[in-house]
């Protein structure tokens, strides 16, 4: 069963600014992704990739087409749907990591860590108990864990994003560049919670650069073609 | 599925051609933050006004969801109920702490007041929710019997803040709360208003022509100009991939410091 099904999305960005340009970047991309299955995003840059995967999560929007995702309560166009409910599909089903923190600049570490998993209500000590858990598999140490990340290097902020981002078991899980600044040894931790992620049956959509971490990671490519 | 708490259909308070509010729908959810943003002039903060009761629509409709489920039509309602619904159920956060506080009274005064408002007379209770409140807004329970006018912008607002909440509002309104401070006073604000919500589950609706402060507060954005809502969508969505040319350009003039 599908927990993606992408039906021919296509974009075009109008810069209404700079005269109206016109700039296609999707043409009737489809694909699924079933439960436990990696699928690649790949392509030269400009073909769309980053767009794609943000439209899984409703921060872009798609001009044509669907995007199915299957919730507890049912199937869900992403296309056509009303921003309330899209709140609740990234509290609940869609989880994305981003290759940027972007917080509260006085919030600290760990306030920011356990913030989805407390936004679904759970329990305070399920919750430290998992944020401990990614941390310090994450390698950041617990000096930092009081601190806003604001002043940590990319690679930090890289791992806490990493570890606020994993802190809910979502069903689906989206990933832009997640390994981009880190170094050899936290690239392998962070391959490794992806496939666990996949072993208890997420959904993965990921772009990655580092080949080494695609082939270990993907199950099937799904190539862009540029759409101009 | 939940219900909004706060449902507006067809809003319309025109004081001039377009000037004012023209034919709003908006619903707010619990516990979700919807920001409000626009140049001055575009009927962000009329808007406000007709949400809050401050100020009565010329066409359309509104009603309000209190915690215990009753439902007020804030368009028919009585001024005297309205009122009522002011001083219980809604939070309204002034942008000059100086409209929302009485700055001749003591902090706990200001919080002690509200509370007496719906029935309080327990001088020992209003005391110890006063000190409740002032330490959920992080402003230190010695100042209690403090003047507030001799406190700085950001802990007027913090108090201004404790005076709306004590009285366990459902319903939070706020016009630029974060306008006239600091930057540094600003992120600090934004921090515990982000955590009241969460912690307390209510719902914000904020006036803010700061995309900073709506990006880190807001859940979901309406984009106004010339009295019309021209854009609506998730907050990341509208400020990352904006679709009228107004928001783009508005978008666009936010100086970019990371």
């Amino acid at each position: 069963m599908s927990l993606i099904d992408v039906r021919s999305v296509s974009k075009t960005f109008i810069l209404h600014n700079q005269g109206g340009v016109q700039l296609p970047v999707l043409r009737n991309a489809s694909f699924q992704v079933t439960a436990g299955e990696c699928v690649v995003l790949d392509g030269p840059s400009g073909t769309g990739k980053s767009t794609l995967l943000k439209m899984l999560y409703g921060n872009y929007r798609a001009d044509s087409g669907q995007i199915l995702v299957q919730t507890a309560s049912g199937i869900e166009d992403l296309v056509a749907i009303h921003p309330h409910r899209m709140l609740q599909i990234r509290r609940d089903t869609v989880g994305f990591v981003s290759q940027f923190l972007r917080v509260i600049p006085r919030v600290s570490t760990w306030d920011v860590v356990c913030e989805p998993l407390r936004r679904q209500g759970a329990d305070e000590s399920i919750v430290a108990e998992r944020a401990r858990q990614l941390l310090q598999r994450l390698n950041l140490p617990q000096s930092l864990w009081p601190l806003a990340p604001a002043t940590f290097s990319g690679g930090e902020q890289q791992r806490v994003n990493i570890a606020r981002s994993l802190m809910v078991e979502y069903p689906i899980l989206l990933l832009d560049e997640p390994t981009a600044s880190l170094d050899a040894a936290n690239r392998e931790v962070v391959a490794r919670l992806i496939e666990e992620a996949r072993q208890r049956g997420a959904a993965v959509v990921g772009i990655f650069h580092d080949d080494g971490l695609r082939s270990r990671l993907a199950d099937r490519l799904y190539a862009l073609e540029s759409a101009q | 599925m939940v219900e909004p708490i706060l449902s507006a259909r067809g809003l319309t308070r025109e004081y001039a051609p377009e000037q004012g509010c023209l034919e709003v729908d908006l619903d707010v959810w619990p516990g979700e933050v919807v920001g409000i943003v626009g140049e001055s002039g575009s009927g962000k903060s009329t808007l406000l006004r007709l949400l809050s009761g401050q100020e009565r629509p010329d066409a359309g409709t509104l009603s309000f969801t209190d915690r215990a489920g009753r439902q007020h039509d804030l368009v028919r309602v009585s001024e005297s109920a309205i009122r009522q619904l002011q001083r219980t159920a809604f939070g309204i956060v002034h942008q000059n702490p100086r409209d929302g506080l009485r700055l001749r009274i003591s902090a706990g005064g200001n919080i002690g007041e509200r509370l007496m408002g719906v029935g309080a007379r327990h001088y020992g209770d209003i005391r110890a929710q006063a000190v409740h409140w002032l330490s959920h807004v992080e402003i230190d329970p010695a100042r209690i019997d403090d003047l507030p006018r001799y406190f700085s912008g950001g802990m007027q607002q913090r108090l201004q803040i404790a005076r709306n909440l004590v009285t366990n509002p459902g319903l939070v309104f706020m016009d630029e709360p974060t306008g006239g401070l600091d930057v540094s006073v600003q992120a600090r604000l934004l921090d515990t208003l982000k955590r009241l919500v969460h912690d307390l589950g209510i719902s914000v609706v904020i006036v803010t022509h700061d995309m900073g402060v709506a990006r880190l507060l807001a859940d979901r954005l309406l984009v106004m100009r010339f009295g019309r809502v021209i854009e609506t969508g998730l907050t990341d969505q509208v400020l990352d991939d904006p679709q009228a040319a107004y928001t783009q350009q508005l978008v666009a003039s936010i100086l970019q410091v990371s």
